[in-house]
């Protein structure tokens, strides 16, 4: 052809590119650039060299298919679906780059309805995801499903473009079906629920549920969770002795100590109780808090969620998945990295069971704790986060923080397990409680009694035979 | 015939009655043991009024008092779980 006007048709401009004339190309070009912009823009972020990119590429190959064979093509669709497929691959590529597919770019969403905002950020975040997970399906899976669902092509006509069965393309277009919503489904769930599970798949040394990796591939804490997992595992082969890695038949315990608050030191260990798929998590100097602490034993008497452990202190959380009927298990034991001693119970997440420390455990002097539930019985399936707060003692004895401490140079310590703080010597009125081990600084004496002062600031007298001096 | 004035006026007796009944009873210091339950959606339990948490009980959990402390904002009790703590009064209503 040696004219070349907008007047030309599309097959007269293929059929003259197929001749040997590039510029019959150069027209289709510039007929469609425009337009295949705009559509990949709907489909990507608002991004224009990225959009520019997809669209040359989506030239690119047309420009080689059509010199492949003489075939007929209805180039204006032909070129949609070519220009869709360089965008789908696109968005693959940026997934498989671990893309955070949550930012809060989104596609511009087009169409006759005008939604609410909020309407239509929900229906953006919609649209991406799936175009994400379109994107991210096996390459014969996503060209049947589209083909069949955005193109409405028969299986028949699949089957002759992929060169297999129909039955094939039918298989094809379900599992991408499944997948898809599988993922949507993966997106939806529990984050604590995928936890539990990646924590039980970590201690037992296998691969999580297809469905708790779906999850993690879209959602980034739990996939920062995941890679601690993994991190804590290495830095915990390297500390630990090789014996210690042997003691796992079923209850593995890779120990971190808290020492000089050093984070390297400090590393979590993980303990897996072999009863109803306990995980525990430790978290020692350094680590961002996982949930908000108020305590005599942190400075300033509070720790906000995601702010580093001080020294000397360990969070330790144990996750617990009971059944439902009565309460089966009711005591269980957590245990403080080495070097601290159980401080506070911390609140408890989840199913609303009165859950206490139980004896022996001696808050301040024990370094395990027992933890107790009332009976109870369960109407349902519960879950319960336990969080303890582990403390290493001052020289005293003391495990409250330097400046929540009491002036009061503490002199004794208590021998007594559980002894009162009485208001007056012989007395019964009493407005607190001392516990072994606890420093406190006796002020007076009258006859077997002693008037002391706690290192939490509480007052009171306490039978002298209930104390023993300080070394 | 009371009028619906007498009437508020009596629920607002029995209501401060029993209000009386918890913070205020002539509950001994020390002694005899009166039970209660936790009237609040949760409570912590701790090892002394000035000291640290050693437990968390939910409305309905049912206790011991054994004694109240001298400003009488604090009771030391029993729990369900048998652990003997100290709670604050005023989250506990008589049974």
């Amino acid at each position: 052809m040696n004219v070349l006007t907008s007047s030309t048709t599309d097959a007269q401009l293929v059929a003259a590119y197929r001749a040997g004339d590039t510029r019959a190309f150069d027209a289709i070009h510039d007929r469609y650039q425009a337009r295949l912009e705009r559509f990949a823009r709907r489909m990507l972020q608002a991004n224009p060299a990225v959009v520019e990119d997809v669209v040359q590429e989506s030239m690119l190959r047309a420009s080689r298919a059509l010199l492949r064979d003489d075939r007929h093509i209805e180039l204006k669709p032909w070129l949609y679906r070519l220009t869709r497929n360089c965008a789908l691959d696109e968005i693959s590529r940026v997934r498989t780059d671990s893309f955070a597919l949550d930012d809060d770019t989104g596609l511009e969403l087009v169409g006759p309805v005008a939604l609410q905002p909020e309407d239509a950020s929900e229906q953006r975040t919609s649209v991406r995801e799936t175009l994400a997970d379109l994107a991210a399906l096996p390459e014969s899976q996503r060209h049947a499903l589209v083909r069949r669902e955005v193109d409405g092509l028969s299986h028949e006509q699949i089957a002759g473009e992929l060169g297999i069965t129909p039955q094939a393309t039918r298989s094809l277009v379900f599992r991408a079906r499944t997948s898809l919503m599988q993922e949507r489904e993966a997106r939806t769930v529990d984050c604590e629920g995928v936890r539990v599970d990646l924590l039980r798949a970590h201690d037992e040394r296998r691969r999580a549920s297809a469905a708790s990796l779906r999850h993690v591939a879209h959602c980034g804490a739990c996939r920062a969770f995941r890679r601690d997992l993994k991190r804590m595992r290495h830095a915990a082969a390297i500390m630990i002795p090789g014996p210690l890695l042997v003691l796992g038949l079923g209850s593995i315990k890779i120990g971190g100590t808290v020492v000089a608050g050093k984070k390297a030191a400090a590393v979590a260990g993980i303990a897996a109780v072999g009863v109803a798929g306990l995980g525990t998590q430790v978290f020692g100097p350094g680590d961002p808090s996982p949930v908000p602490v108020q305590s005599k034993a942190v400075p300033q008497g509070q720790l906000a969620q995601g702010q580093p452990i001080p020294a000397g202190t360990a969070v330790v959380r144990q996750v617990l998945e009971l059944q439902a009927g009565a309460l089966q298990r009711r005591e269980l034991t957590m245990t403080c990295p080495p070097g601290t001693r159980v401080a506070d119970l911390l609140p408890p997440a989840g199913a609303k069971l009165a859950v206490t420390y139980a004896a022996p455990t001696v808050v301040g002097a024990t370094r395990a704790a027992r933890v107790r539930f009332a009976p109870a019985d369960l109407p349902a399936p519960a879950r319960v986060t336990l969080t303890m707060l582990c403390k290493r003692p001052a020289a005293s004895g003391s495990i409250v923080a330097a400046d929540q401490r009491a002036a009061a140079r503490p002199t004794h310590r208590v021998i007594a397990d559980d002894a009162l703080l009485r208001d007056a010597p012989r007395g019964d009125a009493a407005s607190g409680s001392v516990r072994r081990g606890q420093p406190v600084a006796v002020r007076a004496r009258d006859g077997a009694w002693s008037r002391v002062v706690t290192d939490t600031g509480e007052r009171g007298w306490i039978a002298s035979r209930d104390l023993a001096p300080l070394p | 015939m009371p009028s619906a004035a007498d009437l508020r006026r009596a629920a607002g007796a029995v209501a401060l009655a029993a209000v009386l009944a918890v913070g205020g009873a002539p509950a001994p210091d020390a002694g005899a043991a009166t039970r209660a339950r936790v009237c609040v959606t949760s409570t912590v339990v701790l090892d002394s009024p000035g000291g640290f948490t050693v437990g968390y009980l939910f409305r309905g959990d049912r206790v011991t008092i054994s004694r109240r402390s001298k400003n009488r904002k604090w009771a030391r009790v029993s729990t369900p779980t048998d652990l003997r703590g100290w709670v604050r009064a005023k989250n506990l209503c008589r049974r």
